[in-house]
């Protein structure tokens, strides 16, 4: 199939913790990664060119409040003092071929926010605005935990991004809660380097948009990390939801547990890629996805796709989608009981999303999420 | 004091069908070019509609570029350097009676166990209990085809297709290419230019064919490809099962075969059709072995039509198809049985597309992958629901077996689904073949090696037993000796 | 006649030394109960007699019908008369329970150069043999230990012993999360194993099974060692002091 090339907006030069690298190499390595066949197939269901339209937009800080124990610093380029290599946890053309995107907003924002956290922080970090937001690094030091909170809600329809890099030492522990209710163009991006013994939980509820795309990368990069993610969505009539997740497992005795609970509305469009990937001689990963989608209207689309790959044998591993309407004999049981169709089905499409609904934000995200549900059964 | 699983991922066993049958051949020389088209077109005699076809494929397939798949990889294939005609020369003129056949021939399928001489098929000389007619393919040509008078009784048409060209031309044109279009694919423009020759089944309506189909691809001559098609039209009410099973010699060079298979059903038409594949994979370095790339398709053309495909596939350095059903007739049904063994350096990319447009249509996809050695075993599978669709329901069931830690076994599963009342399920799991499992068939006096093929033939079952019943035995055998390959 | 003569076996797993200097004499006719607290190596002898890999003979020697066995296969222990009932069977989808015995059953009589025994006989040899230890044969049709209950395990357990009649079993734990009928089913069915011919090596951690099963001598193992011997008055005076005293 002939395909359209993309191009990345041309990049300044290279910040200097890239390492040697020109800013042809650059650029070069860039547009190579996003023409790539692996990199257009995460395309596939969705238009790139409103998300790279916004790579060429200026980027805004943060507003936040530090909680105690955490700073905050806006750092030039030139400034940043761990080498790129060594963040990422691999080599450099290695995050620009799974993450060509948002290393280009890296490269293009004149400076990153640096968030350092050295201790257990009681208090959240709470993240908010509409806005396209510089690149956002998160470290974490040896056994450090964070609260972190995102929320991005409200009838708001201007364009939003936000790029966020995750590091974590041994032993420290994330719990992540993100509440994205906006409406406009919404491009996210996750990726968290999970140490050794490290633990993190991403709670993710969302509800559809003009065109919302979320990006996730979690790597289990040393013995005894642990991945979770729990995520529901309701994507309304006529919007549209990108969810591609990666977990990685680079390590021997790593575990990730997924579970993704999506309701498309009518003529709404949900498209979810979950990948787990097991590397070479990673004994005793546990692994496992799940993938639930209901579909509640006429000329709904629900693209799902569910991928292993697994090159070692001592693994134990599953992933299960599935795609359907809400259940007859469920809808019957409620009925014989006395509860009204519409009732029942506002019920049980409520019941569907509060299973993954969890963590600190869980009462926000339900009302919203039930609003929406209730609305959307009524108002069909 | 005993072996771990992964020591006894170790040796490789013999490929039994891997001999070379000496006999005199006629040869294109390699290369492509339209005067190959015409040539091989002429020595068919075939009618001016067809070689145009063949033409207007061959023009097509020039303007397309070989495809790249993101988890397999081998070298460019030289299509210049690939002999697009072979036939055994005392065949060259197409099959004659049994009694003609060159009795070199005759030996060779019989040292492979397919039965040509019917008497004995009937007295259960060669194989008991077969009751199967077989079209056998030497390369380029089929070469003999049993039972065709028993088949007749009953009015099912089952020749070689290049004799169904000029006996049946009027089904012929109408059904080739109207499910797997020239343009369908790169290999699928190569075959529809430069197909030899392959089975061709007609089953009228509301005939049950009385007994098993089978064709038998062999390939034998050096540097060639084996490009046959297959063309199986079941009219109305009518029922017929099919079997194909192929083999090569070992070879150092790799060789390119293109298939098409093409499959209609008509309205409460049931086609099973079932794939035992045990080309040569290639040796323990990846020297050599068959390029599988073929393409499979049935249509569900009418209400109730059903269409099931099941496969066993040991063999080839590289497997790449994707049978499918189009479910395009009301409350039609399509089926994947799969069973994808791999060892060595073998790569297999398999599965099936099941697309829905009928309502209230059905399919199930069972796929077993088995990954030993250095191999990568990939399924790839697509469901998808067209907004006509109302009413459709999938189940896909993906397992994965490895044995040893330097293989690997992936599933790529898309699911796109455009109409609110259908139902889907995919589940997917991966295991290994555990040292307890071993220890305790060993405590109850099993070897390891016995118990290996036990625990892979019971986590194949599901499949097995939608094979026909001799095919299922002969499957079970099959393993065993590939995992031999693997188990040492 | 001695049938399994253990002499002063030192045994490692995972590099960790379990077994110190073991040793143990079982005659034919004879049922030994070998008892001790968790951790004391009761799991590794059998582990250890039944050949299991991982576990490493270190100095020693197990001598079985007077031949020397520490480097044989686990399989050809089995077909010489070696039977270990497992603690935890585990189980092997597809595979049919009666798919697995004639397999076993078969393998052991070719490796002895005896006739194997024909299906239909076999068949119903191993029906009557399930119906007898309440086991319903339907169960024979379903993948080996697949979705049994804990009991249910057991009981197939039982069921292998009867029909592979080896010469030596050892049974590991086979008590351990059986109610008091399941106990009894399993303890009648190695009652009806006991014969002048065969051994029976019974590991166990508590004395009830032996109230079923009466042993001729009771062992005490502790830290790799057995460290007291005795006969079945012996398992009662362990009920009622516990370990501690002997260590």
């Amino acid at each position: 199939m002939a395909h359209v090339n993309l191009e990345l907006p041309a990049a300044a030069a290279p910040p200097k913790w890239f390492g040697t690298v020109t800013e042809q190499s650059l650029n070069q390595q860039l547009n190579g990664a996003l023409n790539h066949k692996m990199h257009r197939e995460r395309w596939k269901y969705t238009r790139v060119p409103p998300v790279l339209a916004l790579l060429k937009e200026p980027g805004a800080p943060f507003e936040t409040q530090l909680p105690e124990g955490v700073t905050l610093r806006h750092v030039a380029h030139d400034s940043m003092d761990t080498p790129a290599q060594v963040f990422f946890g691999e080599a450099l053309a290695e995050t620009l071929q799974h993450a060509p995107e948002a290393t280009a907003w890296l490269c293009y924002q004149p400076n990153v926010q640096v968030l350092d956290v050295e201790a257990e922080v009681s208090e959240p970090l709470i993240l908010k605005g509409a806005a396209l937001h510089q690149p956002l690094i998160i470290r974490l030091a040896a056994n450090a935990s964070l609260d972190l909170h995102e929320i991005y809600d409200g009838n708001e329809g201007s364009s939003q991004l936000q790029s966020i890099w995750i590091d974590m030492q041994p032993g420290s522990r994330v719990q992540h809660s993100r509440n994205s209710f906006t409406t406009g163009t919404h491009w996210q991006y996750l990726r968290v380097n999970i140490g050794r013994d490290a633990t993190y939980h991403l709670h993710n509820h969302s509800a559809g948009a003009e065109l919302r795309r979320q990006d996730m990368q979690l790597i289990c990069a040393a013995p005894g990390a642990h991945a979770e993610v729990t995520s529901a969505a309701f994507i309304g009539s006529k919007t549209h939801l990108d969810q591609q997740i990666t977990v990685e497992h680079r390590a021997a005795h790593t575990t990730s547990e997924q579970t993704f609970h999506n309701i498309a509305a009518g003529g709404a469009k949900v498209t979810f890629n979950g990948r787990i990937h097991i590397h070479e001689h990673c004994a005793s990963v546990d692994a496992n996805l799940s993938n639930k989608n209901l579909s509640l209207g006429d000329n709904a689309v629900i693209n799902t796709k569910p991928e292993l790959e697994i090159y070692t044998d001592d693994v134990k591993c599953s992933h299960g989608a599935t795609v359907g309407s809400l259940d007859q004999d469920h809808l019957f049981y409620c009925a014989s009981r006395g509860i009204a169709p519409q009732q029942a089905r506002t019920l049980l499409s409520q019941a569907f999303l509060q299973v993954c609904t969890l963590g600190p934000l869980a009462e926000s995200a339900q009302q919203f999420l039930q609003q929406q549900a209730q609305s959307e059964v009524e108002g069909g | 004091m005993s072996e771990s699983v992964d020591d006894l991922v170790q040796t490789n066993a013999e490929y039994n069908a891997g001999f070379v049958t000496d006999i005199e051949s006629e040869t294109l020389p390699p290369g492509l070019d339209e005067s190959v088209v015409r040539f091989i077109s002429q020595k068919k005699k075939e009618p001016e509609w067809l070689t145009e076809w063949r033409l207007k494929a061959y023009a097509t397939w020039q303007e397309m570029t070989a495809p790249e798949w993101a988890h397999v990889h081998f070298p460019p294939v030289d299509f210049e350097a690939i002999s697009y005609y072979s036939a055994p020369k005392s065949q060259a003129d197409g099959p004659q009676s049994l009694d003609e056949v060159d009795p070199e021939l005759l030996r060779t399928y019989e040292k492979l166990g397919i039965p040509l001489h019917e008497q004995e098929a009937l007295a259960g000389v060669v194989k008991p209990s077969a009751n199967v007619a077989v079209d056998a393919v030497f390369d380029s040509v089929s070469i003999a085809t049993t039972f065709k008078d028993k088949l007749a009784e009953a009015g099912v048409v089952f020749c070689p297709i290049s004799e169904a060209v000029h006996s049946h031309p009027e089904l012929v044109q109408k059904y080739m290419g109207s499910v797997v279009p020239q343009k369908d694919n790169f290999y699928a423009a190569l075959n529809s230019a430069v197909f030899s020759d392959g089975s061709f089944v007609y089953i009228p309506k509301g005939v049950r064919c009385p007994m098993e189909l089978s064709t038998y691809f062999r390939i034998n001559e050096r540097n060639t490809g084996q490009f046959e098609r297959t063309l199986i039209v079941a009219d109305e009410g009518s029922h017929v099962s099919y079997l194909e099973g192929c083999t090569a010699p070992m070879r150092d060079e790799n060789q390119l075969h293109a298939a098409v298979v093409e499959l209609v059903a008509l309205g409460d038409a049931e086609i099973k059709y079932s794939t035992v594949q045990n080309w040569y994979p290639g040796d323990e370095e990846g020297r050599g072995g068959i390029y599988n790339f073929v393409t499979k398709r049935g249509l569900c053309a009418g209400p109730r039509a059903k269409i099931s495909w099941t496969q066993v596939e040991t063999g080839s350095a590289i497997t790449w198809k994707y049978p499918s059903v189009v479910l395009r007739g009301d409350d039609s049904v399509g089926e994947f049985y799969s069973v994808a063994l791999t060892g060595k350096v073998q790569q297999a990319d398999t599965g099936t597309k099941m697309i829905h447009m009928g309502r209230n249509t059905k399919s199930t996809i069972i796929s077993k992958g088995i990954s030993t050695g250095r191999s990568q075993n990939t399924y790839r599978g697509l469901v998808r629901i067209s907004p006509t669709a109302a009413g459709a329901r999938n189940f896909t069931q993906c397992d994965s077996l490895l044995i040893g830690d330097s293989c690997g076994a992936h599933t790529f599963p898309y699911i796109e689904d455009s109409n609110v009342s259908a139902v889907i399920e995919h589940e997917a799991t991966t295991s290994k073949v555990s040292e307890d499992q071993l220890f305790l068939c060993q405590q109850r006096g099993i070897d390891p090696e016995k118990a290996v093929s036990m625990i892979v033939n019971g986590f194949c079952k599901e499949v097995f037993k939608e094979l026909p019943m001799e095919f299922a035995v002969e499957a079970g055998k099959l393993m065993e000796v590939s995992l031999e390959g693997a188990v040492g | 006649m001695t049938l399994l003569d253990v002499k002063d076996l030192y045994a490692e797993v995972a590099q960790q030394q379990i077994l110190k200097g073991l040793n143990l004499k079982v005659n034919a006719g004879e049922v030994h109960a070998i008892m001790g607290p968790n951790g004391s190596g009761k799991s590794t002898l059998a582990n250890v007699l039944a050949g299991r890999p991982g576990y490493d003979v270190t100095a020693g020697d197990v001598v079985f019908e007077g031949h020397s066995i520490v480097d044989w296969e686990a399989h050809d222990r089995a077909h010489a008369g070696v039977f270990l009932a497992f603690q935890y069977p585990v189980e092997i989808p597809g595979v049919s329970n009666m798919e697995f015995l004639k397999a076993s059953i078969d393998s052991k009589a070719f490796a002895n150069d005896e006739a194997q025994p024909a299906a239909a006989g076999f068949i119903k040899e191993v029906r009557k043999l399930a119906q007898s230890l309440d086991l319903n044969p339907e169960f024979l049709k379903r993948g080996v230990n697949e979705g049994f209950s804990g009991g249910e395990k057991k009981r197939n357990e039982v069921l292998q012993l009867l029909l592979l009649q080896p010469r030596l079993a050892v049974l590991d734990e086979t008590d351990s999360g059986l109610d008091i009928d399941a106990l009894q089913v399993v303890a009648e069915g190695v009652n009806r194993f006991r014969s002048d011919d065969n051994g029976v090596v019974l590991i166990t951690h508590y004395q009830r099974l032996l109230e079923y099963i009466v042993p001729d001598f009771v062992h005490v193992l502790a830290d790799g060692r057995i460290v007291q011997s005795g006969d079945k008055s012996l398992a009662l005076e362990l009920e009622e002091k516990g370990y501690a005293w002997l260590t």
